[in-house]
Formats: C-alpha cells, sequence, structure tokens
C-alpha cells in the first residue's frame, strides 16, 4: 500500500515505532548478554519517546496549506519478517535487534527526502541518524 | 440514536422546538444523528444568558480571560485526534485535511491569547494645550457566529476566540449539516470552566439564524457561506445596525506561467483544486494556462487528478473524500451537466465513480473539463465539488481580465519563476488572497481572511489584528487636569 498522504506516513512510523518496541518488550527478558539487555532496554524508552514525538508531529505540523500527495513511497518496503529467527540465544536476538533498526534507519531516511514540511522532515532525517548510530553501536557489540 | 443538544449558560439543555433534522456521515450514507432546529425562543435563552455573563466578563483582566484560553488550547491538543475523526464522520473530508483543520482552529486560540498587546489603544499628550487623548478599545457586548458546513471546527473559531478573549460574550450557530463536531468541542469548553454564559451554542437552521440576524441585543455577526446568504446577512445586519462581517462563495482562478515550475507545481495544484473535494472557498476553481504551456500542463494534471485516492476519509492514505450530502452532490451533478449541455469537453468525469466498501456514500470522482469559455456556468458560478474547467488565455493581461470580470475576488493563484510577473499579478488582481507558487492562498490566524467583490460583505475581515478591532469599540478619551 503507498504511503500516499502526510498523515499516512507519520502513521506508519508511529506504527514501525511501536511495533519494535513491542518486540524489544517481548524479547528483554530473554537476553542473558548484559549489553544486549541494556541495548534493547534503551531502544524500548527511546521509542516511547519517539512514539510521543510522533503524535506531536502529526498534530502541531500538519499544514492545511500544503497537503501535496506524496507519490513512489511503499510501506511493503519496510515489512520484516521475525519467524525462523532464533529468540532464544543472544545472537537471534541480536539479528533481531539489527533488523528493527535497519528496518526504522531505512524508513526514517526515506521518509525525511519524501516529506515537503522541512520541520518534519529534519525530525525524520535525525531519528534517521540516530538509528544509524544504533546500528552501528551494536554491530560492534559481542553477544 | 443520538439527539443533540444546545449549550446555554453553562448547561446542556433540550430545545424548545419539536423539529429535528438528520446528520449524516458523507462516506457510508448513514444518518448517525439528529440536530435540533431550535426555535427564535431558543436563541433568546442563548442571548439572555450571554447578556447576563456579559459585565462581569467584561470586568474580568485580559490576561485572565487568556488564561481560559491557554487552558483550552492545551485540552484541544489532548483532543486533537477525537475532534478530527468526528469531524471527518460527519463532514468527508480526509484525515489529514481535518487534522490541519483542527489545528488552524487552535491556532486562532493561540493567536488570540496575545490580547494583552493586540487589544491595545493608543494615546497623545497635549492634543491642545494641558490636554490629553486617549483611545482605548473597548469590548461591546453580545456577538454570534453562524458557520458553514465545509470547515466545521475552524470557521467559528476565526472569531469566537477573538470576541471573548476581548472581553465579549459569544453565541456559536453550527452548520445544522455537521453539529457534532462543535458539540464535540464544547464538551471541552464545559470542561474548561468558563463563567456561566461567556460561551453558547444554539443548534438550528434558519429560524435560528433570523433570530440571531434581529436580536437587539446582539452586538455582531459573523458569518461565513454562500454569496446570496451572505448578502441576505449583510443586509439584514445593517437594518438592526449589527456590526457585520459577512464572508461569501468563491470561484478561484488559477494562473499557470509558460515558465512555471510546472512538475513542482502539479501537487500544489492538485491539492487546491480537489483538496476538501473542491469544497472550501479558497480552492482552485478555474485552471488557466497562460499560451503554450496549455499541453504540458493538461497532460500531467489530468494524469495527476486520476491517480488520487478516492475513498472514506477515515482511512489513513485516501486523498479526496467525499462530498458533504446527497444534496449538495446532486448539486455538484447538475453543473457537469450543464458543463456537457454549454459545450464544455468532459476529459475526466468523476460522476460514476465506485470506491469499494461505500455503495451508498456521496462520491464524486475527480472531473475536469476542457475547452472551457468564460461565459459557461461552469466558469462562472461556484460549483463546490471536485470540478475543474480549464479555460486557456494567451498572456497574462487575458487571464487577469478573467479574474476581473468575475462576480466573486476571494482567491487567486499564479505558477510563474518570473518575479516581475508575480509582482503585477498580485499588484493587479482583484482578489483578496493571492498565492504565487501555491495554490490555497490561506491566510494563517495572524492574517486577515475574507474576499472582495461577491465574495465578502463588511468591512472587516475574520482572524489577524482585525479581529481585535472588529470586536472592539474606539473609546476616545479627551482629558483636561491642568
Amino acid at each position: 500500500m503507498t504511503l500516499s498522504t502526510f498523515g499516512a506516513i507519520i502513521g506508519f512510523a508511529a506504527e514501525i515505532i511501536d511495533e519494535t518496541k513491542r518486540i524489544c518488550d517481548g524479547l528483554v527478558e530473554k537476553a542473558k548478554n548484559p549489553l544486549l539487555k541494556e541495548a534493547l532496554q534503551n531502544l524500548i524508552k527511546e521509542e516511547e519517546k519517539n512514539y510521543a514525538l510522533m503524535e506531536k508531529t502529526r498534530r502541531e505540523n500538519v499544514t492545511e496549506m500544503i497537503l501535496e500527495p506524496i507519490t513512489g513511497f511503499e510501506r511493503e518496503d519496510y515489512a520484516i519478517r521475525l519467524d525462523g529467527l532464533n529468540q532464544e540465544n543472544d545472537e537471534g536476538l541480536m539479528d533481531i535487534l539489527l533488523l528493527l533498526i535497519d528496518r526504522e534507519k531505512r524508513f526514517f531516511q526515506d521518509a525525511s527526502k519524501k516529506v515537503s514540511l522541512p520541520e518534519v522532515a529534519g525530525i525524520f532525517k535525525k531519528l534517521g541518524r540516530k538509528k544509524e548510530e544504533a546500528l552501528q553501536k551494536c554491530k560492534g557489540m559481542e553477544v | 440514536m443520538e439527539r443533540i443538544k444546545n449549550y446555554i449558560n453553562g448547561e446542556w439543555v433540550t430545545p424548545e422546538t419539536k423539529e429535528y433534522g438528520d446528520i449524516y456521515c458523507p462516506a457510508t450514507g448513514e444518518k448517525i444523528g439528529e440536530v435540533p432546529f431550535s426555535t427564535a425562543s431558543d436563541v433568546d435563552k442563548a442571548v439572555k444568558a450571554a447578556k447576563e455573563a456579559y459585565w462581569d466578563w467584561r470586568c474580568t483582566p485580559p490576561l485572565t480571560r487568556a488564561r481560559y484560553f491557554f487552558r483550552l488550547k492545551e485540552m484541544f491538543e489532548k483532543a486533537f485526534e477525537d475532534i478530527a475523526r468526528i469531524l471527518v464522520t460527519e463532514e468527508g473530508k480526509t484525515l489529514d485535511e481535518s487534522r490541519g483543520e483542527v489545528r488552524r482552529m487552535i491556532e486562532n486560540v493561540e493567536h488570540a491569547t496575545g490580547v494583552t498587546t493586540l487589544m491595545t489603544g493608543y494615546n497623545l499628550e497635549d492634543i491642545a494645550h494641558g490636554i490629553d487623548c486617549t483611545a482605548e478599545r473597548q469590548p461591546i457586548g453580545v456577538f454570534g457566529v453562524i458557520a458553514p458546513f465545509n470547515f466545521p471546527a475552524m470557521v467559528p473559531w476565526w472569531f469566537l476566540p477573538y470576541a471573548v478573549v476581548c472581553g465579549n460574550t459569544y453565541i456559536v450557530k453550527p452548520s445544522e449539516q455537521v453539529p457534532l463536531t462543535q458539540t464535540r468541542i464544547f464538551e471541552i469548553i464545559d470542561e474548561c470552566g468558563f463563567p456561566e454564559g461567556v460561551i453558547n451554542m444554539v443548534h438550528g437552521s434558519r429560524e435560528a439564524v433570523n433570530a440571531m440576524l434581529y436580536h437587539p441585543d446582539i452586538a455582531g455577526i459573523s458569518f461565513v457561506g454562500q454569496s446570496s446568504t451572505a448578502r441576505y446577512v449583510y443586509k439584514a445586519c445593517g437594518e438592526t445596525g449589527k456590526r457585520v462581517q459577512s464572508l461569501g462563495g468563491a470561484k478561484n482562478f488559477i494562473l499557470v506561467m509558460p515558465d512555471a515550475e510546472i512538475d513542482k507545481a502539479i501537487p500544489s495544484l492538485i491539492t487546491s483544486f480537489y483538496g476538501c473535494a473542491g469544497e472550501r472557498c479558497l480552492s482552485g476553481s478555474v485552471l488557466v494556462p497562460v499560451g503554450d504551456v496549455y499541453d504540458e500542463l493538461k497532460e500531467k494534471f489530468v494524469a495527476a487528478a486520476k491517480a488520487l485516492k478516492v475513498g472514506n476519509g477515515l482511512e489513513e492514505g485516501v486523498q479526496m473524500g467525499p462530498l458533504v450530502s446527497k444534496k449538495h452532490m446532486e448539486k455538484v451533478l447538475s453543473y457537469i451537466e450543464k458543463g456537457i449541455e454549454e459545450g464544455a469537453e468532459l476529459i475526466l468525469d468523476g460522476r460514476n465513480i465506485v470506491v469499494d466498501g461505500y455503495p451508498n456514500g456521496f462520491f464524486i470522482g475527480p472531473t475536469i473539463f476542457d475547452k472551457v469559455t468564460p461565459d459557461m456556468t461552469i466558469a462562472k458560478e461556484e460549483i463546490f465539488g471536485p470540478v475543474v474547467s480549464i479555460v486557456r488565455v494567451k498572456n497574462l493581461d487575458e487571464g487577469l481580465k478573467l479574474i476581473e470580470n468575475s462576480e466573486y475576488g476571494n482567491a487567486a493563484c499564479l505558477y510563474t519563476t518570473n518575479g516581475k510577473t508575480a509582482r503585477e499579478f498580485k499588484y493587479r488582481a482583484v482578489a483578496s488572497m493571492m498565492g504565487i507558487n501555491l495554490g490555497i492562498a490561506a491566510p494563517m490566524s495572524f492574517f486577515p481572511f475574507g474576499g472582495a467583490k461577491g465574495s465578502f460583505f463588511g468591512d472587516i475581515k475574520g482572524q489577524g489584528r482585525e479581529a481585535f478591532q472588529f470586536f472592539t469599540d474606539t473609546k476616545v478619551v479627551i482629558q483636561r487636569w491642568t
């Protein structure tokens, strides 16, 4: 399905943020490595803030004057499949974590180019940058 | 089935009337509630409450009055999504459009809280030897708004916060087609704790409108709606000595110059013509390609219009919703018939659009007429629907002539990359809200909103600094103590 409006993009962002949080909620107790556990806990906290940020952005940055149609942005491009990934050991949990962060990074970076409002594009750009940093940090983690 | 009530003197009141109208969801075509057609006696109760509340409220310091609105803004933010969804359910526009509207409503609250600066008067010492003069802004009394269907949240709030923060008391008469949005908003007002009688709401139709227009204790009226009614309201307020700002309809011309950046312009043009399904007084109505831009513009505009996703505005991703009512849909369809009869070429026909899951919705798809001439009905009259007329002109002068000859003068827009052309356009075009390289020239709360010619009857427009002028009398005090 195409993300063809401002609201659809923000709505999808909130959806994947919430999904990431829910998945991490379910994984955090399974993690044995303290660094991995901490990374999951941090992500949960961050996603709570990001979700609130999306709600605020949708409310405060919707500009009726320039609600222009958006094209070429498909939600299917950000679909992830977790079945088949091992959730019982730290390596498997890390793979899931990387997948979740990478999906968000790609989406935020792409969304920053699709939304014409500079404030909103800036928010997505910043989120994309933070996810890139988180991704690198997790990749450097030994589990 | 919910029967909504009036809000008078801080209470929800069942009106005396026995007559009720139906409220519909335009996407499903289902009845979702009933609205009372209040009587003159119901209106009188609201006026009495507002009049009774006036003096205490008028004596409340402006900053204290503003604090109610600071609190109200926060409550609106919390209820933002709820208000936006109710609005879509009864009016039909998309969720994004609805959110944008609620945002604009809140922006007026934010602007009004600047009352301690914006309501101030001015003074001069020694206007004559030892004599000083001050001009002081004072509230006047009871004001009211008669609101249209197309912006059920925002339009009453172009006026209400300014009137009330200036010390007046207020009565809102929402459109009988979309009364649920203001009803939800008034639940929040009730919770906010304004003193009784300061803000009131009376639902109704013709009788309630006339009762407000002719009530001797109402000092001023703000109206937004079609031009014939705007003229009627203006006359009635003139007869009864009321202040009046009466905003009417529109026929907005959107000129595209050969030097315009077409690819950049297309999304903005689409929003202009099809946003809110064309049911707004700032919508583009006539697309005017200037010179040889015609072929490229037409091809790209038609392709973009065809690609629009039409559906229930509550579904995220839908880009155009239904029209507000079956009656209005039939009116728009009759204009399409008229266009065909008069010889325009229908190049995109939205009449038989099928929206999956909503067989009874009031939908018309994007519609485009080409080869429209200025004398055709569809080029002259306000359609208030997703119907675009393409009228070709040779040059800017010819385009400006089209605007000048229109009986309306609400908005006009131009797409160009040439600053000189842009200046020429904004300098000469006879319309009050001008867009350069944007298709919806919608002034924000801190600028005045209102048109020219048959689009506006009155002197002082809505919003902006003008709002503080409309809702206050300037008292001049000349003093000698020497």
